[in-house]
């Protein structure tokens, strides 16, 4: 659980205030502090975390005075370059949800710090961006999309007609102290079925990501997608009689195995208060890659076995099981998970995991509702980016714009308003430039990819026409301006 | 959320025509930037504030050499915007924010390409210029009192019966007035001018107004002022907007013409549920670019294709 020293003040760190509707709207409510922006450092001074020597590089030292033009640690601007590929991406991830039938929700990013308060020592809820709000009220940037999720579905209320399939593309924080330079926020596509307790579900969702790779152009030799279920884990348990309570947390200790050695695990799952016997029993179950060992060590009436095996039998029905494979060791970091759990990675082993998922039927409860099967997974939008330019497959995305309206003569303006102000309500997305060199304007065209030149010029003009320009072609001709299209 | 990405949809394709690139920010920012003077908490912020801050943030754009920052720039975005308010009024603190804005451009053009914009999206809508109007003014006139103009009429050498006649009457609604008052040199009385005869190239003359009591709230406008309203009078501004050509140097750099508008998401929808209550128009591509609109009287489940201008 975040201590609170550990928590940033919220003094440095500001929502974007809203642009008031009305003179009057907004009043301007006292502040404890004065902050003179033209010497102060930002998350620096004051701020009870040590963001000192990273800090260096985030404030400009030219121009005594000039505010600091980066955005927050951690944090991205989206520049129209940056924009473009982020709208493309997001549109694969909203394609295929449209594909797979699921419809589009949305939550605040900003929800009750309780929501995430689980004490199960996941590292998601110990690098929480919480802060406290002028009422007094714990709150905290979201750092994962489940809860606000089942929020949602528990507000729906009896009347809620599963199974329901839902995606959203939002944005998560974390606050982690940025000496690796990590990221504080990325966006997450999640897909979420309440309401269907097979394997069918999962199956569905496996089938998604590997759409979403699949229109990306990665194929199941860049990309795999390990599986295991938490079931596993609890069979070996029940072996070893190891109560129910402690299964969360040895499943967040267990995820740590690429992070942490052997005896570091070990040690950890010992200080539960794990038997030798049962953490022996535990790594070994874990080592097992194939589902034909995993059933004879743990029998084949296991539910953990059954539900495997009717995972991979869909898998080769949806025509996706080269994608797929048995791994015991993965358990995922939520502790929440209480089935099947799966994650893609690259195959070269440079990235980490570039999205993770799995089963949860019983998440609800914990927020004293009743429990809904479900399932679901979430896949960020850096690890893929940075995969697809491995692969070279990152797409050159430029702008596009259908015309360039430019009048030869400042008197042509009004002329070149109605040119411009028709073709717009005629579906043409239309640059109007002025004050330019006709110079400027060809390199422009080319810039902006645009199809066609429109020149408003005195001579044509005075006849009524103007010259168009087609310049993938090199065409030019003359238009009755009315007839323009 | 489907009536959301629609809305939404429509804000990218009205800026789509306009040939304006789409851009983000985080929407945590530092508190310094809302901040300007000791003490004095400016929580009246345009969100062109952002697009400053990415001007000065994008590494394609250095710091203000202006030889590497190609100007004119059109950007917009979609962002979410929050307040801390007490809740007594049951008043929300979040809400989704269309923002237009143009950097580099010092002509009245700007403006005209923004109401252009806002007036597009109206008509996507299905809104008509007889359910809303822009009021447009000049924060060149100065805090124009009514006051002021008494004194400055007075001058003239009318009386002040005629004067306050004057002022009841036209109410500083009438421009040719305003300009028999302040003469044509006046740089607002000309900027006005120049955007009214705008409006009549791009055809949205009969949205426009000019009304002199529009200031907006916001402090660092400098030049041509609007506000979108509903002509029942019912709602707040629907959105709002202007020029802020000395903004950047609060920033500690060099100005850049700018001006550019607010457009929320929670207005608006009040509006078009209130006009649309018997029928529904629904826009969509197709019908757009044939210059119509589908129509669908909800009690009679009658549906038709009317053209745009004509809808009433």
């Amino acid at each position: 659980m975040a201590a609170w020293s550990s928590s940033p003040s919220l003094r440095h760190l500001l929502f974007r205030p809203r642009l008031p509707l009305s003179p009057t709207c907004l009043t301007g409510s006292s502040r404890r502090h004065v902050h003179r922006h033209s010497r102060q450092r930002l998350f620096s001074s004051t701020s009870s975390s040590t963001l000192t020597h990273g800090d260096a590089a985030s404030t400009h030292g030219d121009g005594d005075g000039v505010v600091d033009v980066n955005p927050p640690r951690g944090t991205r601007d989206f520049p129209p370059e940056d924009m473009r590929l982020r709208t493309w991406l997001f549109d694969q991830f909203r394609e295929v949800s449209r594909l797979m039938a699921f419809e589009e929700v949305d939550f605040p990013v900003l929800e009750s710090e309780a929501l995430f308060i689980r004490k199960a020592g996941e590292e998601i809820t110990q690098q929480l961006y919480n802060f406290e709000d002028k009422g007094g009220r714990r709150v905290v940037l979201r750092p994962e999309i489940t809860p606000s999720l089942a929020r949602l579905v528990i507000k729906q209320g009896k009347s809620v007609s599963l199974p329901l399939k839902w995606f959203t593309i939002g944005q998560c924080w974390r606050y982690e102290r940025m000496t690796r330079g990590r990221r504080r926020e990325h966006y997450q596509w999640n897909m979420d079925i309440f309401g269907v307790p097979k394997v069918r579900a999962e199956a569905e969702l496996l089938q998604a990501i590997v759409l979403l790779f699949q229109r990306l152009g990665i194929t199941s030799l860049d990309v795999g997608i390990r599986v295991s279920s938490r079931k596993v884990l609890q069979a070996v348990l029940n072996m070893y009689s190891i109560p129910e309570h402690l299964f969360a947390q040895v499943c967040v200790i267990v995820d740590k195995l690429g992070k942490l050695t052997r005896e570091e695990i070990e040690k950890e799952l010992m200080s539960t208060g794990l038997s030798s016997e049962a953490v022996r029993g535990i790594i070994e179950v874990l080592s097992l890659k194939s589902l034909s060992k995993l059933e004879e060590v743990l029998g084949s009436g296991v539910e953990a076995v059954a539900d495997l095996k009717k995972l991979f039998s869909f898998a080769e029905q949806y025509g996706y099981a080269e994608w797929i494979c048995f791994d015991a060791s993965v358990v995922r970091g939520l502790a929440y998970y209480t089935g099947i759990v799966f994650e893609a990675f690259d195959r070269e082993g440079n990235l980490r995991a570039i999205c993770g998922g799995g089963r949860y039927d019983r998440l609800l409860s914990t927020f004293g509702s009743e429990d809904i099967p479900a399932c679901g997974f979430g896949f960020g939008d850096a690890v893929i980016v940075e995969l697809l330019k491995e692969k070279g497959l990152l797409p050159d995305i430029p702008r596009q714009i259908d015309d360039i309206v430019f009048p030869l003569d400042e008197e042509l303006e009004g002329p070149a308003s109605s040119i411009a102000s028709s073709l717009r309500k005629k579906g043409r997305a239309v640059d109007l430039v002025e004050d330019k060199r006709l110079k400027w304007v060809f390199k422009h065209a080319e810039r902006i990819n645009a199809s066609r030149l429109i020149l408003v010029g005195n001579s044509e003009w005075e006849r009524g026409m103007v010259r168009v320009k087609i310049l993938s072609t090199r065409e030019e001709f003359e238009v009755k301006a009315g007839e323009l299209e | 959320m489907r009536h959301r990405t629609w809305l939404f949809d429509q804000f990218r394709e009205v800026s789509r025509l306009m040939a304006f690139e789409e851009v983000d920010f985080p929407v945590l920012e530092s508190e310094a930037l809302f901040i300007r003077k000791a003490g004095e908490e400016i929580t009246q912020q345009v969100s062109s504030i952002f697009f400053l801050y990415l001007l000065f943030s994008s590494p394609s754009l250095l710091l203000f050499s202006r030889k590497s920052v190609s100007l004119p720039l059109k950007w917009f975005t979609i962002g979410q915007c929050w307040r801390y308010e007490r809740m007594t009024r049951g008043r929300r603190r979040e809400h989704y924010q269309w923002n237009m804005d143009i950097f580099g451009v010092p002509k009245v053009r700007a403006e005209a390409e923004l109401l252009q914009a806002i007036v597009l999206l109206f008509q996507r809508l299905g809104i008509t210029s007889s359910d809303v109007g822009i009021r447009v003014s000049s924060r060149k006139l100065g805090k124009l009192t009514r006051e002021e103009i008494e004194k400055e009429l007075m001058s003239t050498g009318l009386s002040s019966e005629a004067v306050r006649g004057i002022i009841e009457v036209l109410s500083l609604k009438s421009l040719s007035k305003l300009e028999e008052v302040l003469g044509s040199g006046v740089e607002a009385v000309a900027d006005l001018k120049k955007l009214f005869s705008f409006a009549e190239q791009y055809d949205y003359a009969d949205w426009i107004c000019f009304d002199a009591s529009v200031v907006r709230g916001l402090a660092y406008y400098t030049g041509i002022v609007f506000e979108a309203f509903d002509r029942e009078g019912n709602l707040r501004a629907i959105c709002g907007g202007g020029r802020y050509d000395r903004l950047l140097s609060t920033f500690g750099s060099e100005d850049i013409p700018a001006c550019g508008f607010g457009f929320g998401d929670a207005v608006i929808v009040e509006h078009a549920e209130r006009i649309n209550a018997s029928r529904l128009i629904l826009v969509g591509n197709s019908e757009w670019e044939r210059g119509m609109v589908r129509v669908k009287i909800l009690s009679t489940r009658e549906e038709f294709e009317v053209k745009a201008g004509e809808l009433e």
